[in-house]
């Protein structure tokens, strides 16, 4: 499935949510400082990506991605596996360089900022020794950053792992592995946190406890960044939510505007021809988005379906059906375009 | 610079928000390694047991309690199999490095202000360590056998050539671990120790012809030999090797060279370690 938008049959420059110069800014928490994709560079910015690309040998991974986030947002990084989301957190992480564009991270480069402490991070999985045991982890890594045993107990107590201390790593749970690895994350205090997929290959009650251990003890008053293809965590832990899929940046919005993206409902309809399928996809554009115009067959998503069932069927559209979106596939339609 | 012009928020719960001063070197760290390498305890000790082995087999061959310069065949062996254990011990140390890359360790120290050089003091560290070990096992082995015959300060001498190749051989170790990926760093580090080995002389396989010759002053472990041989004076020879003087050129350049060299591409390599596994 393709979407198509006024500017023509390009995915890669459909941006439902795209904020224009005056409307939909946001006030950064805290700050009281403007920023948003078209404004000036806010002094705070927390992370701010510019036209970021990323090649592996023949395969760009990231293919031009614009991005800021203001200081103590909340952001998911919304996208299918594949999507270019690991890519761009290990720019922000400072572990890759960018083929072309600039990564800054509070107006330093990624590198400086985790070497001041200022940026931490949960990978998605792994980066912990099986042998040893939990609290030699939290006690290395505040080790290193200057910190004594003191500070490795307390963050410990605060993700509340304090108790398995002791345990070989290969013995604990995926879920005990995050909170180990988000313990290791506060050592240095950072500002902005970023959590790669930190739920993967949990069971849903784990995932609940997790966030809601993590978002209670540590995320507020963070900056915080975090890559999921779990529609639900995006939903209720972030102010907002940017799109990935192939490597651009498909949707940025808040949660509420992605939450109307699903709320509207899918109309098709059938024409004589591709023409009269193009002229009635013209007359419905306004308000809606035309997901696909293929042949004589048209998809329109819509918030107000009366109105472009009755345009379509004026029109001289066949077989019309109207099918309620769920979030899902609102999702599936925004990050599916290979298959097109 | 601009790192030290950020100023850190204030604690609304109280919490150090001072700026991280991060130490040179995580003896924290250097610790788990050194609990780490107790629970490979075979491992080493099959380490130490090669050079033991190798002792008894080449030292009970006929004519090693001859003298030649200031001790005996026995001696110079013994020497030998001193930083060749040492070798192989540091060695293995360094293969925790390809276990350790997969599981994305060293993606989660780069996300801290460990320095290349401070990881490399303390792998390094660990190795070292491990490698005393192996010379202590050996020479209390020799002690008890007791066919080594050497001044007092040779027996010193040697720990300290053993340290060096200790220390060669960690940096040998990391680049491979850190370069290759894990299946064949590991396969390719018992090869490596074997052909420096031969081609150093420290199995005395007959090394005949200019090429070799400048060869073996070339491999890591040749400046041991040539050193261990310039130590028992001028007429400790074994075929063509042997009759440098202590401070020659050629022996020094081989230690630090590869001593040098090794840990600054180790570093390097390090540092260049970030992707996923």
């Amino acid at each position: 499935m393709r979407w198509t938008t006024e500017e023509g049959r390009d995915p890669a420059r459909f941006r439902p949510f795209r904020r224009r110069p005056g409307e939909g800014d946001y006030v950064a928490r805290g700050t009281g400082c403007y920023a948003s994709p078209v404004n000036p560079v806010c002094a705070t910015a927390a992370i701010v990506l510019r036209n970021v690309h990323k090649r592996f040998g023949d395969v760009e991974a990231v293919k031009g991605v614009d991005l800021e986030i203001p200081a103590g947002e909340v952001v998911a990084l919304l996208g299918p596996n594949g999507a270019g989301k690991t890519t761009i957190i290990d720019m922000v992480l400072g572990l890759s360089m960018p083929t072309s564009g600039s990564v800054t991270v509070r107006g330093m480069t990624a590198r400086e900022a985790v070497d001041a402490g200022l940026v931490a991070a949960v990978t998605q999985t792994g980066g912990l020794l099986n042998d040893i045991a939990v609290g030699d982890h939290v006690r290395i890594v505040a080790d290193i950053f200057g910190y004594g045993k003191q500070r490795a107990d307390e963050v410990m107590a605060q993700v509340g792992i304090a108790g398995i201390a002791h345990r070989k790593t290969q013995m604990c749970s995926g879920g005990e592995k995050q909170r180990l690895k988000f313990a290791m994350a506060l050592i240095p205090n950072p500002e902005l946190i970023i959590l790669d997929e930190p739920t993967t290959g949990m069971d849903v009650a784990a995932r609940k406890a997790f966030w809601g251990d993590i978002h209670d003890q540590a995320l507020s008053g963070r900056t915080v960044l975090f890559a999921t293809h779990y529609l639900e965590e995006a939903d209720e832990y972030a102010d907002r939510v940017v799109v990935i899929a192939e490597g651009v940046v498909v949707a940025d919005g808040t949660t509420a505007e992605i939450r109307n993206l699903a709320a509207g409902r899918t109309v098709q309809a059938d024409f004589p021809s591709g023409e009269a399928a193009a002229t009635a996809a013209a007359q419905v554009r306004d308000g809606s988005i035309v997901c696909e115009l293929q042949g004589p067959r048209l998809i329109v998503h819509t918030q107000d379906s009366d109105r472009v069932v009755a345009a379509l069927s004026t029109a001289g559209g066949r077989n019309l059906t109207v099918t309620s979106e769920s979030l899902e596939a609102a999702f599936l339609k925004l990050t599916e375009r290979s298959n097109a | 610079m601009t790192a030290t012009t950020v100023s850190r928020r204030t604690a609304e719960d109280g919490a150090d928000r001072s700026r991280v001063s991060p130490r040179p070197v995580s003896l924290v760290y250097l610790g788990v390694e050194l609990k780490r390498m107790g629970t490979r305890a075979v491992t080493l000790l099959f380490c130490g047991a090669m050079p033991v082995v190798f002792y008894f087999l080449f030292g009970s061959m006929q004519g090693m309690d001859q003298m030649s310069g200031r001790g005996n065949g026995n001696a110079v062996l013994l020497c030998f199999m001193a930083f060749y254990g040492a070798c192989m011990t540091a060695a293995t140390e360094a293969m925790t490095i390809a276990h350790e890359r997969p599981l994305g360790w060293n993606r989660t120290l780069r996300l801290t202000p460990l320095r290349p050089w401070s990881y490399i003091v303390v792998k390094s560290g660990s190795a070292v360590i491990g490698a005393l070990g192996s010379v202590a096992v050996l020479y209390v082995v020799a002690a008890i056998w007791h066919q080594a015959v050497m001044p007092g300060w040779i027996w010193l001498a040697a720990v300290g050539i053993a340290l060096l190749g200790a220390l060669t051989f960690a940096a040998i170790g990391q680049i491979l671990c850190l370069l290759l990926n894990p299946d064949r760093s590991t396969g390719l580090l018992v090869p490596v120790i074997l052909f420096c080995s031969f081609l150093s002389g420290v199995f005395t396989l007959p090394l005949s012809g200019d090429f070799f010759a400048v060869l073996q002053q070339i491999v890591p472990m040749g400046g041991m030999v040539n050193l261990v041989l310039a130590l028992f004076g001028p007429d400790a020879k074994i075929n063509d090797l042997g009759g440098m003087a202590v401070g020659d050129w050629r022996i020094w350049a081989n230690l630090t060279g590869w001593i040098v060299v090794g840990f600054a591409v180790a570093a390097w390599a390090w540092r260049r370690d970030t992707k996923r596994q």
